[in-house]
């Protein structure tokens, strides 16, 4: 029984313009596929954007100490404003007997807003006392710190040394601590507040 | 149901891409050098001015734990001094009879080094003194404070003030 059938088998095969017989395993129907697999993408859309808004809020974080104080970060800028507000202070804070012009005239370019009254009343003596004893008074910036730099403004801690010298030749030396804050315009930083610190 | 279905890649795919976006943006910020200075200099400010603070201050009533407490306060060549220098130094607290209270009226970081973890501040200091039946002077100070990043936090490493009168 077995020779014949095993015949037949081989015909069937060798006849090409036949219908093929239906292949063993069905094709997996498309519905039932996609009913099972668009979960998955919502799944993953939901772990995404939950890990999106981590990494967001995470990197916000990590820059906030920078984004709105760049001292020492921006080293370039904060270097400038030092260099720029450390000068005015030194020029403001001298004075010669001889030429009190000079200190008023460096006092309006440098200072701004507030500043102006406060210098009056930091200064307002020293230079009262420079004028009645011919003093020359000498103020240097001997250290600075930039506490913040935000954009055009700045607040700075600068230590100043200021020496006053007589007619005689009698020197005496005393320190300063102000803590200034300043604004930029066109380039040019200038004081807008202080006070001894 | 159809709608969702076939939103639900394009959705998926939207949401890896900000995903990753966002992802990159935080390994950015937090590999620049800018984002570490600014962390070092908050860092370096805080524990400099609670440690400027804590080193002027002292009281001879309470004279080891407050040595004790600048020992903490303090690290490297500093510590290694004050340790090398306790008993002469509890000594002078003692004849001393004053109690010193220090106070940062304003600070400043000057320098940072992210590599090191070392960074200077200077501060301007308010010094309350009070001798034994005397009465209480407020003199104001001014100090440069090396810090350095150990395992346990900041400390100050240098401690001294800010001369007057030697600008050249």
């Amino acid at each position: 029984m077995t020779v014949p059938t095993k015949k037949r088998a081989v015909k069937v095969a060798g006849r090409h313009h036949e219908p093929e017989p239906a292949p063993p395993t069905p094709v997996p129907v498309a519905g039932p596929r996609r009913r099972r697999i668009w979960p998955v993408f919502v799944a993953v859309a939901v772990v995404m954007s939950g890990l999106a808004g981590w990494f967001t809020l995470e990197g916000r974080s990590t820059n906030a100490v920078a984004a709105h104080n760049s001292a020492l970060s921006d080293v370039a800028g904060t270097a400038d404003a030092a260099k720029q507000i450390s000068a005015a202070l030194g020029t403001v804070f001298s004075y010669r007997y001889d030429d009190p012009a000079k200190s008023e005239r460096a006092a309006k370019d440098v200072l701004t807003g507030p500043a102006l009254s406060q210098y009056e009343q930091l200064f307002g003596q020293v230079r009262q006392l420079a004028a009645d004893q011919r003093l020359v008074v000498t103020s240097t910036a001997v250290a600075s710190g930039v506490k913040l730099l935000d954009g055009d403004r700045a607040a700075l801690l600068v230590f100043l040394d200021q020496t006053g010298t007589r007619g005689d030749g009698q020197r005496s030396t005393g320190a300063a601590q102000l803590s200034v804050t300043a604004e930029r315009v066109a380039g040019k930083w200038r004081v807008t507040g202080m006070s001894a610190a | 149901m159809r709608i969702l279905a076939s939103l639900a890649p394009a959705v998926a795919v939207c949401a890896t891409a900000v995903a990753g976006w966002s992802g990159f943006t935080w390994w950015q910020a937090s590999h620049d050098d800018g984002v570490a200075r600014a962390v070092v200099r908050e860092e370096a400010l805080r524990a400099g001015r609670t440690a400027v603070a804590g080193l002027t201050t002292s009281d001879y009533r309470q004279a080891a734990p407050g040595y004790q407490h600048w020992l903490d306060l303090s690290g490297g060549a500093l510590h290694d001094e004050l340790a090398q220098d306790r008993p002469g130094s509890l000594d002078r607290i003692a004849q001393a009879k004053t109690v010193t209270t220090g106070k940062v009226t304003d600070a400043a970081v000057t320098e940072v080094d992210t590599g090191a973890g070392t960074a200077k501040l200077i501060a301007s200091v308010e010094l309350v003194v009070t001798p034994d039946g005397g009465d209480t002077v407020t003199k104001r100070n001014r100090f440069q404070a090396d810090l350095t990043r150990g395992p346990d936090g900041w400390r100050v490493t240098g401690l001294g003030q800010v001369p007057v009168g030697e600008a050249p």
